[in-house]
């Protein structure tokens, strides 16, 4: 098993936090590439694993490759994109960013992020649609090269393809190729992305589900003019779906009002179109959407045929990347270092990490463990199925303990409690709310607190109404409320302590 | 001023280490003072390092690097930096180019194969740089020429073309190398030595590398050297066939029956992969496969895979086609059965089938209710306390405008709810929960203010915060009048004519000047979510003016008062509240003004009073809008003034809701010169059609012009409103099929006839549910009747028949498929038949119109469409 300690992680990526980028050396034992392998295509993907006691991460076998190496493309192809280019990044465009892939329990998982963080992808390969082994638990980059891109497109849809994932039996094979290096600059949005993602998924429920002819259908009409600002509401048409301007909150079969799920920057959506046709699975039920509550971000999900899924998460708007949501922020001012290892010590690599096995194994309540999860998410070691409603472990590549420490809402509210930016205001007998005042940067902001209900008077909670995560205002009221409960905590354990 | 080389940097190349050269930023001017003697005397490996910096940093030092590597001295550098170097190399002339290429072995030779093998970024590649060269001096006439001349091998070229298109570049930089392979022209015989290269790139994610890879395969079969075997092709021929393009996917699957009838035995795997087309998107692909499929008829009835294949994807294929392939698969369609249902003699059969007879298989009629009104929305919720108004407030001026809440915040203010908040900023009470949440609200305002002035964006959500601003005392001048004339008197211009956002500024300045008097009310106060008011409450409001006494109003809508009361009344209620007032006898100065405005437009009302009610209401507006003296006039000026600002057009249709048809008239105008002048899309548009997607205003005439002209858009977000309204309307059955068709038929024959554009969105309304697709097909019907007019009408030769008229026909004929219903009108059918051709010995007797529209018969696929309508029974 490959268990990096945060510090040995650190150590082999030589990563070093600059401001707004890690810049990070990854090294591939050779390029991934398809090659001949007794008679058969066999795609070998390079890692960038060092410890690996195994030459192969993953051996194995795929029939009908062809929908596979579609998925690898679409995967590619999210992570190489950028959806929206702010107005003043002007040169900054960033480098290309290999995905990663994760391996355990059966299942191989290849996941990544678009340039701009706003569209998460996502292919699961569990054991139905692949025959052999996983020999090596871990999580690593691979490597996504033009050529093996441009081998990936040619593969037939009646080949079979072998696939090797690791390094080192391939390079012993050639023992003169080189080794791959690569330079990439991973922005720190990306990074917080696989925090924030996770949250969003958790959170989310099973809206639509439509067949093949209908999801295809859908994707080929969506327009490819539409302007990236324009949200569009994706509603129920018949046994289809369409785009529509108008917010029709519409019953749910339970009866609920939902809010209609929301989409900008259309062209994510695009990128299904290629896939659709090829699904095998399930004519009926070929595309499942599912939604956050408020419907501010979706996950459409392709079932390829058995054991293949592609899965592609998406904000509402290309401009709103999964980093600056917030989510996770509020989970973050209550971290429980003890329970943490617990709980990490849980996960086992597991792939389906049930919410119920996790409380009774770490014996905490839903709301620590969710804290919890929530901080591992943070430190990238847990992403969220939402086809099997599970979390599973992961652990990234990259130090991301760096990344918890550099949210910058999160810095700020610290900053703002480390230097008296808070005040807690007298709070009146008729009212059960608590006040406080929190220091803004041109005017004092009011913060006020009920049950777990918190609002301020910011510009940030002003427009997204707590639907990207706290304010740094609120998060730091929070904070200080905790200082002030665990002060008091400590010198009551004083006083019982002095008694006699 | 320095000149070149410097001696202090030369200094510095020849005496410093590699470690020192690393750490040097090295600009240009350290690329001119390296020149080759100084690289000559320099230790190889700090040149190297030199040489690796300066590349990155100056592309144009690539001639001094080339002389270098020529002469030893160090070695190429990065890769990348290195081609984009050899691409800038290139300036201005191709000669100069030419020669000093050719001056290095090593250059033509090893390293210009380079070119084909980087794809470069978004700043450089061979494709951008050849875009701004001049004709006759491009990369691709210098590589031309170098393989004419034979100094770089042309096979080896035409094969690094290919290569090039395999690496997964971007459509852009793609497109050079397919360019240049055609270039070189090669012959039948080089072609067939790149046959593997080209079936390759059938599978290529670029659709035109795919369209190129398919054409080169054309050549090499037309050339008939060597035929493409079948074993060879086929397994590479199907991601061609998915192309979007039709004419790629016909290509392939013309190459597919090619080889199939050259190689027979092949024949079962040929159709098996020309399956695959079933799910094309295009018709007529779909035709060209069923052709191939049945005449290998034989073969698919003892191939039952072939047969399965078909039955999973018959929902793919256009209706009007399901029939012909689900003969072949031995499956029945939904209409099918439907049809055999019908013709079931036996008593049994027919109680058996009557019992397990589903929704889609009743006959579906679409009938437009009779009555239509305004819906008038939701009663508006005033807000009750200060604390709830300001963090409304905060909420509001963060979010896009929306009118409704901007009228409750405005509400609570004009009605004396939230009192305690005026002047709340020079309060001393600054302990106040209020006090605390209203600073960072009026720092905020000042904010917003401020950058919406920056960028001269006075709109209503500009008045809305000054006027915010001023009620909390944040404003630097404390009288309403003189703080609003500060920004007014710098819009660009002073138009007299007052549009949307004018006539709302006048109502919160009027507001403002109230509350300083101490009058808590509003009498422009819209009641409903609608903009709706009713006579109860123009009477409630009325009682609370002080007898005879002036209420405080501002003087740009002093005069428009009293109509743009009753631009919130509907028109029905005109008589009932002149009563009421003459009943009341109120002494307020409005509720006079108010009597004489009613009497004014009750005199043109009762002239119209046998027209329909709608239309009736259209043209009182109409005649009331001639009349410049009276200020009802202004009102239509305000709808008609132009805009870019969505709010402002929103606005003017919440203040002024009863005139919803003539806003719709001028918004159809507006859509109309979007679609005709294929003017820059403006989303301001968008709020022409949000009374009706918010389903608040009538179905009237004019509301499906609107419609009809939201067809034939294309930007998305009027498409997709339009969409919604037709879905809701059908739901609802307040659209007039026949309207909305004449339209249709109209418009189709008009300067901005767009079929296919409204085709595919009426295709999509059709899809929602049986209902829906009824209705669309009577939309269809109806369009051709009035194109049966206009062709007889407008007739002058070829030009008369619409261009792409085969959209709406193929899905008239989707549409009555799935309907099961012939077409039913004879105008329509006698259309069709003129099309068809089938019409042309009756034409001449029914005189010259007709004769004229059968002159029309262009455009095969119309005319054979038009035969299957006719065919229908």
């Amino acid at each position: 098993m490959i268990l990096h300690t945060d510090k040995k992680v650190a150590a082999m990526h030589e990563s070093k936090a600059q401001a707004g980028a890690i810049s990070q050396t990854i090294n591939y034992g050779f390029s991934s590439t398809i090659s001949t392998f007794e008679r058969q295509p066999k795609l070998e993907l390079a890692t960038s694993l060092r410890e690996a006691r195994y030459p192969y991460f993953f051996e194995g076998r795929l029939e009908e490759a062809h929908m596979f190496a579609r998925c690898l493309l679409s995967l590619a192809k999210v992570v190489e994109t950028r959806f929206y280019i702010p107005p003043n990044l002007l040169q900054r465009l960033l480098s290309e960013r290999d995905p990663v892939i994760t391996s355990g329990a059966g299942a191989l998982r290849f996941e990544g992020f678009s340039a701009c963080a706003s569209a998460y992808c996502r292919v699961d390969l569990l054991p139905p649609a692949y025959d052999g082994e996983i020999i090596e638990k871990g999580t690593t980059n691979v490597d996504f090269n033009p050529q093996m891109k441009a081998a990936l497109a040619a593969t037939l849809q009646s080949e079979s393809l072998e696939i090797g994932v690791g390094k080192d039996e391939f390079v012993l094979k050639k023992g003169n190729e080189k080794t791959v290096e690569k330079k990439v600059k991973l922005p720190l949005r990306w990074l917080k992305s696989f925090v924030e993602v996770q949250a969003y998924q958790k959170q989310m429920e099973k809206r639509l589900t439509v067949s093949k002819v209908e999801a295809l259908n859908f994707l080929r009409n969506l327009p490819s003019n539409a302007n990236n600002q324009t949200v569009f509401f994706i509603v129920p048409a018949g046994r289809g779906l369409r785009l529509s301007q108008t917010v029709q909150s519409r019953p749910s079969a339970n009866g609920a009002i939902a809010t209609p799920i929301q989409i900008g920057g259309l062209k994510r959506l695009q990128l299904l179109k290629d896939l659709v046709p090829l699904i095998k699975q399930s004519q009926a039920c070929a595309l499942t959407v599912y939604s956050s509550p408020d419907g501010l971000a979706s996950e459409w999900q392709i079932d390829m045929k058995e054991g293949l899924r592609f899965s592609l998460t998406m904000t509402s708007q290309p401009f709103r990347g999964f980093s600056g949501e917030g989510r996770v922020l509020e989970n973050l001012t209550e971290i429980e270092e003890e329970k943490l290892a617990l709980l990490r010590s849980a996960l086992q690599w597991r792939q389906f990490l049930s919410e119920e096995s996790l409380q009774q194994s770490c014996n905490m309540n839903h709301d620590a463990l969710q804290n919890a999860l929530a901080a591992l998410g943070s430190r990238g070691l847990v992403g969220f199925d939402l086809s099997s409603n599970s979390y599973f472990h992961r652990e990234l590549p990259f130090d991301l303990s760096l990344v918890e420490s550099m949210h910058p809402r999160l810095k700020a509210a610290h900053k703002l409690v480390a230097t008296d930016g808070v005040k807690v205001l007298p709070s009146l007998e008729s009212r059960k709310e608590i006040q406080l005042e929190v220091r803004g940067s041109d005017v004092t902001h009011l913060v006020t607190g009920y049950e777990e209900s918190w609002r301020c008077t910011c510009q940030w909670f002003s427009k997204y109404q707590g639907t990207r995560g706290l304010c740094k205002h609120i998060l730091a009221a929070k904070l200080s409320q905790a200082q002030k409960e665990s002060q008091e905590l400590e010198e009551e354990e004083v006083q019982i302590e002095q008694l006699p | 001023m320095s000149s070149y080389p410097e001696p202090e940097i030369e200094q510095f190349f020849l005496t410093a280490t590699a470690a020192q050269i690393k750490k040097q930023r090295l600009n240009w001017e350290y690329s001119k003072s390296l020149t080759f003697e100084v690289a000559k005397k320099m230790q190889p490996e700090a040149l190297q390092i030199a040489v690796d910096g300066l590349s990155g940093n100056d592309p144009f030092f690539v001639k001094e690097v080339i002389t270098f590597i020529d002469a030893g001295l160090c070695r190429q550098p990065p890769q990348e930096v290195y081609v984009q170097g050899i691409i800038r190399l290139h300036q201005y002339n191709k000669d100069e180019t030419l020669t000093f290429l050719k001056k290095y072995r090593f250059l033509v030779e090893n390293d210009l194969w380079l070119l084909f093998q980087f794809e470069g970024g978004q700043e450089l590649s061979l494709a951008a740089y050849d875009k701004f060269s001049r004709d006759g001096h491009r990369w691709e006439d210098i590589l031309d020429i170098l393989s004419q001349e034979g100094v770089m091998p042309r096979a080896k070229m035409l094969k690094a073309s290919l290569e090039a298109l395999n690496r997964g570049f971007i459509q852009f930089r793609a497109s050079w190398f397919s360019r240049f392979h055609e270039r070189l022209k090669p012959s039948p015989a080089e072609r067939i030595e790149l046959l593997d290269d080209y079936l390759s790139l059938l599978a290529s994610p670029v659709p035109p590398t795919v369209s190129f890879a398919l054409a080169a395969l054309n050549e090499i079969e037309k050339a008939k050297l060597k035929p493409l075997e079948a074993e060879r092709l086929f397994p590479n021929i199907q991601p061609a066939l998915m192309a979007a393009s039709k004419t790629t996917a016909q290509g392939a699957l013309a190459l597919i029956e090619k080889a199939a009838a050259r190689e027979p035995q092949m024949r079962p795997q040929a159709l098996q992969i020309a399956a695959s087309a079933l799910s094309h998107q295009n018709t007529d692909v779909q035709k060209s496969l069923l052709k191939f499929m049945k005449a290998n008829q034989a073969l698919i009835a003892v191939d039952p895979a072939l047969q399965n294949a078909i039955k999973e994807n018959l929902d793919f294929v256009s209706p009007a086609l399901q029939k012909d392939f689900a003969a072949l698969a031995g499956a029945q369609t939904a209409v099918a059965k439907s049809e055999g249902k019908a013709a079931a003699s036996n008593a049994a059969a027919l109680e058996n089938a009557a019992e397990k007879i589903s929704v889609e298989d009743i006959s579906i009629e679409y009938l437009a209710a009779d009555s239509l009104s305004y819906h008038q929305g939701e009663a508006i919720a005033t807000i009750g306390d200060a604390q709830t108004w300001l963090e409304s407030t905060l909420a509001f001026i963060e979010a896009p405008f929306d009118v409704v809440q901007a009228e409750r915040i405005i509400q609570a203010v004009a009605l004396g709810r939230v009192q305690a908040l005026h002047n709340i900023n020079g309060a001393s009470a600054g302990s106040t929960s209020e006090a605390k949440t209203a600073k960072p609200l009026i720092k905020r305002l000042q904010k917003l203010i401020e950058r919406r002035v920056q960028r001269y964006e006075y709109g209503a959500p500009f008045w809305v915060l000054t006027f915010l601003l001023h009620f909390l005392g944040g404003a630097e001048i404390a009288n309403a009048v003189d703080y609003f004339n500060k920004f007014s008197q710098v819009k660009i211009g002073k138009e007299t004519t007052l549009d949307g956002a004018d006539i709302f500024k006048g109502r919160l300045l009027s507001i403002l000047l109230r509350l300083t008097e101490g009058q808590s009310l509003d009498p422009l106060k819209a009641e409903t979510t609608g903009g709706f008011t009713n006579i109860d409450a123009i009477i409630d409001n009325l009682k609370q003016l002080p007898a005879k006494a002036d209420y405080v109003c501002a003087a740009s809508i002093e005069k428009l008062q009293p109509y743009l009361v009753l631009a919130r009344l509907p028109w029905t209620e005109h008589e009932k509240l002149l009563s009421r007032l003459q009943i009341e006898k109120l002494k307020a100065p409005l509720a006079l003004e108010l009597e004489n405005a009613l009497a004014v437009m009750l005199a043109v009302e009762r002239k119209y009073q046998s027209a329909d009610g709608l239309e009736r209401d259209m043209l009182v507006v109409k005649e009331l809008a001639q009349d410049s003296s009276c200020p009802f006039a202004a009102l239509t000026k305000a709808i008609k003034q132009p805009t870019y600002s969505i709010e402002t057009l929103d606005l003017t249709a919440f203040t002024m809701p009863t005139l919803s048809a003539f806003f719709f008239d001028e918004g159809a105008k507006e859509c109309k010169r979007i679609v005709k002048w294929s003017e820059v899309s403006d989303l301001s548009k968008a709020a022409y059609f949000h009374p009706l997607a918010k389903g608040l205003a009538p179905y009237s005439e004019r509301a499906h012009f609107l419609l009809t002209v939201g067809l034939l858009q294309s930007m998305p977000e009027l498409r997709a409103l339009t969409c919604d309204c037709l879905v809701d309307a059908i739901d609802r059955q307040s659209l007039q099929t026949q309207i909305i068709g004449a339209k249709l038929g109209l418009l189709l024959y008009s300067d901005i006839s767009m079929p296919k554009r409204a085709a595919t969105l009426l295709e999509e309304v059709a899809r929602t549910s049986p209902l829906h697709n009824e209705a669309v097909r009577q939309i269809l019907q109806f369009s051709l009747d009035r194109c049966q007019f206009e062709a007889n009408e407008k007739s002058d030769g070829d030009k008369a028949l619409p261009r792409d008229l085969a959209a709406i026909l193929e899905l008239y004929l989707n549409c009555s498929i799935r309907a099961n219903k012939p077409v039913e009108s004879p105008v329509c059918r006698a259309f069709l038949e003129g099309l068809s051709g089938t019409k042309k010995s009756s034409a001449k007797s029914q005189g010259a119109n007709d004769t004229k529209s059968t002159k029309t018969v262009k455009g095969g696929k119309a005319k054979e469409i038009a035969k299957d309508l006719l065919a229908l029974t």
